[in-house]
């Protein structure tokens, strides 16, 4: 049956002479692997629309219980050239990828992660919000759009805000998402009521990591401007949100995309100037 | 298919593994393989196991050879100050056939791609760099592959070698000569108008 649908270019393989094999996150039909016949010959109608990183519309025939479906057209409708040309947002625009690449699955519809998705990369686009920011938010969102959102906004025990002077963040809960405020968790140690096994899936939050986190998980991505933070305060927020996804998402790999931002060192002697 | 040779089954299964070779022509090349005289066999066989026995990568810029270092990084004739950066042999073979360029290069042994586990650590980077060290270089080209692999490499090595303070360039991305503008597809299109040079 011939179907189209929206897409974003995960990754794309050469294969045999001319051809490509191109895994692919649709909005209807989820992950998927198509070819593309003749992609690589010079006079191909589908040339840069099979890049990693391309937002197209794909018109395909979709095959019940087959790994491969046969590509009939594919339409660039982004190539979001700003984020290909810039490596911290081609690292965070190749992360989130990577991520749906680990997680999405063949023939599962997801509305919400497809336009997060999307979303995302046109935020990268744009680049008014700092990459590392896009990246943990869309960790965050990613989480809550395939089942286990965070509630960083008022503690999980009292109730409290943490906002304007409610109370103090805080332990974060990996099991649940939430967030225990400094005074709540000192009644509970007191009492003895969270267990020691417990107490390995919490991870202290200052403050200003916790509105962070909490900003990068509910306001408007484009919303995010204004959002930046120190080394110490990133290794934090990158910390929390990786553990968070580690302990709900099984077998999930280190991302490869973030070794691109970790500069090797060079040794002073290579060094010219 | 069925036959009744095992041996056969096998060489077809080798040659299946091949790139660009599918079942049915890797039966049709085994059944052929039968019907040569000995010694074209022993030729062939030969040559395989050569390729493996003698060719091997130049220990400075990774290039394949049967001498190390590489005619290229010996010969006198090269210009030592500039080397260019690629991706995988083929990429030297094919600049080497234009006969324009004279430096040496660095074969990275492929480009940064996350999604396929390739990471930094997977290219002869830390190679490059030490090379860097030794050997007194004024220009480094980078000329990698224009997707989103090459242009990862390029943005990642362009990081890595501005504070080295060697002048560093990338090759022009722009329209395959005897091709039409009008078929030309928009990001090449929109890549060549950027790297529009003045008259
Ligand atoms: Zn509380
Ligand atoms: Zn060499």
């Amino acid at each position: 049956m011939l179907v189209t649908t929206d897409a974003i270019v995960l990754k794309s393989m050469k294969y045999r002479d001319t051809s490509r094999i191109v895994s692919v996150y649709t909005r209807d039909y989820g992950k998927l692997s198509v070819i593309a016949k003749g992609a690589r010959g010079p006079r191909s109608k589908f040339a840069s629309a099979l890049e990693p990183l391309s937002r197209v519309v794909l018109v395909f025939y979709r095959t019940e219980h087959r790994d491969l479906h046969l590509v009939s057209q594919c339409d660039l409708r982004a190539s979001y050239r700003r984020v290909t040309s810039d490596l911290d947002r081609m690292a965070a625009g190749l992360a989130c990828l990577e991520l749906i690449d680990q997680t999405a699955h063949d023939e599962e519809r997801n509305d919400d992660l497809f336009g997060l998705t999307e979303h995302a990369l046109e935020i990268l686009d744009a680049g008014n919000v700092r990459p590392e920011v896009v990246l943990t938010a869309f960790k965050l969102r990613m989480a809550a759009a395939i089942g286990f959102a965070t509630a960083l906004e008022r503690c999980a025990v009292c109730g409290r805000p943490f906002r304007k002077g409610g109370c103090e963040a805080g332990w974060f809960r990996l099991a649940t998402g939430s967030v225990m405020c400094l005074e709540c968790q000192s009644r509970s140690r007191a009492t003895g009521s969270s267990g020691g096994a417990d107490a390995a899936a919490l991870v202290r939050l200052s403050a200003q990591t916790h509105e962070a986190l909490e900003r990068c998980a509910t306001a408007p991505l484009e919303n995010l401007a204004s959002l930046a933070w120190t080394t110490a305060q990133g290794n934090e927020i990158h910390n929390a949100a990786r553990l968070y996804l580690h302990h709900h998402i099984e077998h999930l790999r280190p991302l490869k995309s973030e070794e691109l931002l970790l500069r090797p060192v060079i040794r002073s002697s290579t060094r010219r100037t | 298919m069925l036959y009744t040779s095992e041996s056969i089954e096998q060489l077809a299964a080798a040659f299946g593994q091949l790139p660009g070779i599918g079942r049915k022509t890797a039966h049709r090349l085994a059944l052929h393989i039968l019907k040569l005289p000995r010694e074209d066999v022993d030729v062939l066989a030969r040559a395989l196991v050569d390729v493996k026995e003698k060719v091997r990568y130049c220990s400075v810029c990774a290039n394949i050879t049967e001498n190390d270092p590489c005619a290229i990084c010996a010969s006198p004739k090269r210009d030592r100050s500039v080397i260019c950066v690629v991706e995988e042999p083929n990429d030297v073979m094919a600049i080497e056939k234009t006969n324009e360029y004279r430096g040496l290069y660095h074969v990275l042994g492929g480009a940064l791609s996350p999604l396929d586990g390739i990471g930094p650590e997977d290219l002869r980077i830390t190679e490059l760099l030490r090379r860097l060290e030794t050997q007194p270089t004024d220009e480094i080209i980078l000329a990698l592959n224009p997707n989103v692999e090459g242009e990862a490499t390029t943005l990642y090595l362009t990081r890595l070698l501005k504070p080295v303070g060697i002048r560093l360039t990338r090759i022009a991305r722009g329209l395959p000569v005897g091709s039409d503008l009008e078929f030309a597809d928009e990001a090449t299109l929109s890549r060549a108008i950027e790297g529009r040079i003045a008259l």
